[in-house]
C-alpha cells in the first residue's frame, strides 16, 4: 500500500465521483434541453446497458472471449427471452440465477 | 412516418407482485438491483479486507465513494502500490459518464429541491439510472418513492462490503447459488424493458461491440464511457437520416 492515508484516498475518490453526479442534477433540468440533445440523450441508457451486458457476458479472465463463459452465454437465451416477454426485472434475474445454477451442474 | 415499434412506459415502480406481499414498491423495485450489488460488494470486503485496508476506509469508501468499477480498481491500483493522485485521477475518469447519465436523467427531478437533487445523485449509480429509464413517461419522477428505491440500493451495497469484510477469512463461494449471475441477469431485464425499437437494437449492439473492442485492446477502463458517447451519436444519425428521407 501507497503512504498516503487511506482516509485521504477515499475522501479524493469522493470528491471526484460525487461530482460528475450531482453537477449536471444541480444545473441542468430548470429548462427543456434542445430537441437535438434530448433525441441523443434518449439513446444513453440502451447504450449503457449493451455495452455493460456485453462486458459481462464476454469477458472471461479479462479477455475478449465469444464462448469461454459458457454457463453464462447459454444462461442469458432464457433469461433473455423472459426479458423480451415478461417485461420483468425481477423474473428475468431469477431465471438467469437458476439457469446458470443448473448449467454449472450439467457442464 | 412512425416506426411501428413505440417503447411504452414502463416504471420499475409498477412491477407485477403477488397480492399477499406487503412488502413496498420501491423495495420490490429496488431487489433486483440489490441481488447483483450484494456478491460484487461482498468480493470488494474480501478483497479490501485481504489488502489490509482498515474497515472504517472500506465501509466509507462504500457509503461515500459508492462506485462499484471504480473501488475495485482502487484495490488493485492500492495492491499495486500505485500513489493517491494515480487512484483519484481513474476514479474520476472511469466516473465522467455520470456527467452524461446525469444530464440525460436530470429533467425527471423537474420540481425537485437542490437537497433532494443532490440526495439523488449522491446514490445515483448506473444501474439504478438505467432502471429508472425504463420508466419512458417523460414525467418527473415521485421524490419519496425514488430516493427510497435508491437508498435501498445503496444499502444493499453496504451491506455487502461490510459482511464481506467480516467474512473475508471464510470460504464462501456465492458460485454455487449462481449469484454471481445477478449482475448479467439484471442487465438481461433491463435490456429487455429498453432495447425496444429497431435503432436502439441496432445501437445497443454497436455499444456492445465497442466495449468489446475496447477490452481486447487493454482499454477496458475506457469501454463503456466510449460505447455511451459513440452509440447515441449512431442513434441520433441514424434516427435523423431516417426522418429526412420520411420528409423527402
Amino acid at each position: 500500500m501507497s503512504g498516503t492515508s487511506p482516509f485521504v484516498i477515499v475522501a479524493g475518490m469522493a470528491l471526484v465521483t460525487q461530482i460528475p453526479r450531482v453537477l449536471p442534477l444541480l444545473v441542468l433540468g430548470k429548462k427543456p434541453l434542445p430537441h437535438g440533445v434530448r433525441l441523443w440523450l434518449s439513446y444513453v441508457p440502451a447504450s449503457i446497458i449493451c455495452a455493460m451486458l456485453a462486458t459481462e457476458l464476454f469477458v472471461y479472465k479479462g479477455q475478449v472471449s465469444l464462448f469461454g463463459n459458457k454457463a453464462f452465454i447459454l444462461a442469458a437465451i432464457p433469461a433473455l427471452f423472459i426479458a423480451v416477454t415478461a417485461r420483468n426485472i425481477l423474473v428475468s434475474v431469477l431465471t438467469g440465477l437458476v439457469s446458470v445454477a443448473l448449467l454449472r451442474l450439467m457442464l | 412516418m412512425r416506426r411501428v415499434m413505440k417503447a411504452s412506459p414502463q416504471s420499475i415502480f409498477a412491477l407485477r407482485r403477488p397480492a399477499f406481499i406487503k412488502v413496498p414498491r420501491y423495495l420490490v423495485a429496488a431487489l433486483p438491483i440489490c441481488l447483483a450489488y450484494i456478491p460484487i460488494a461482498f468480493a470488494f470486503g474480501v478483497s479490501a479486507r485481504n489488502l489490509g485496508l482498515p474497515f472504517a476506509a472500506t465501509a466509507a469508501m462504500s457509503l461515500f465513494v459508492y462506485a462499484g468499477a471504480s473501488q475495485m480498481i482502487a484495490i488493485a491500483l492500492l495492491a499495486a502500490g500505485q500513489p493517491a493522485s494515480v487512484i483519484i485521477l481513474t476514479t474520476f475518469l472511469v466516473n465522467l459518464r455520470m456527467l452524461l447519465l446525469g444530464t440525460a436523467i436530470a429533467e425527471r427531478l423537474h420540481g425537485w429541491t437542490c437537497l433532494q437533487k443532490v440526495l439523488f445523485g449522491l446514490q445515483h449509480t448506473d444501474e439504478t439510472f438505467a432502471a429508472l429509464s425504463a420508466d419512458t413517461s417523460k414525467t418527473p419522477f415521485a421524490v419519496h418513492r425514488t430516493l427510497n428505491f435508491q437508498t435501498a440500493v445503496h444499502v444493499s451495497w453496504l451491506f455487502g462490503t461490510i459482511v464481506g469484510y467480516q467474512m473475508s477469512g471464510m470460504v464462501l463461494d456465492v458460485k454455487v447459488l449462481g449469484l454471481d449471475y445477478a449482475l448479467c441477469g439484471m442487465l438481461i431485464g433491463l435490456a429487455g424493458l429498453m432495447v425496444r425499437t429497431r435503432w436502439q437494437l441496432v445501437v445497443g449492439l454497436f455499444s456492445a461491440s465497442i466495449a468489446l473492442i475496447a477490452v481486447a485492446t487493454g482499454q477496458a477502463t475506457w469501454g463503456v464511457l466510449a460505447a455511451a458517447i459513440c452509440g447515441p451519436t449512431l442513434g441520433y444519425w441514424l434516427e435523423r437520416a431516417c426522418q429526412e428521407r420520411a420528409l423527402s
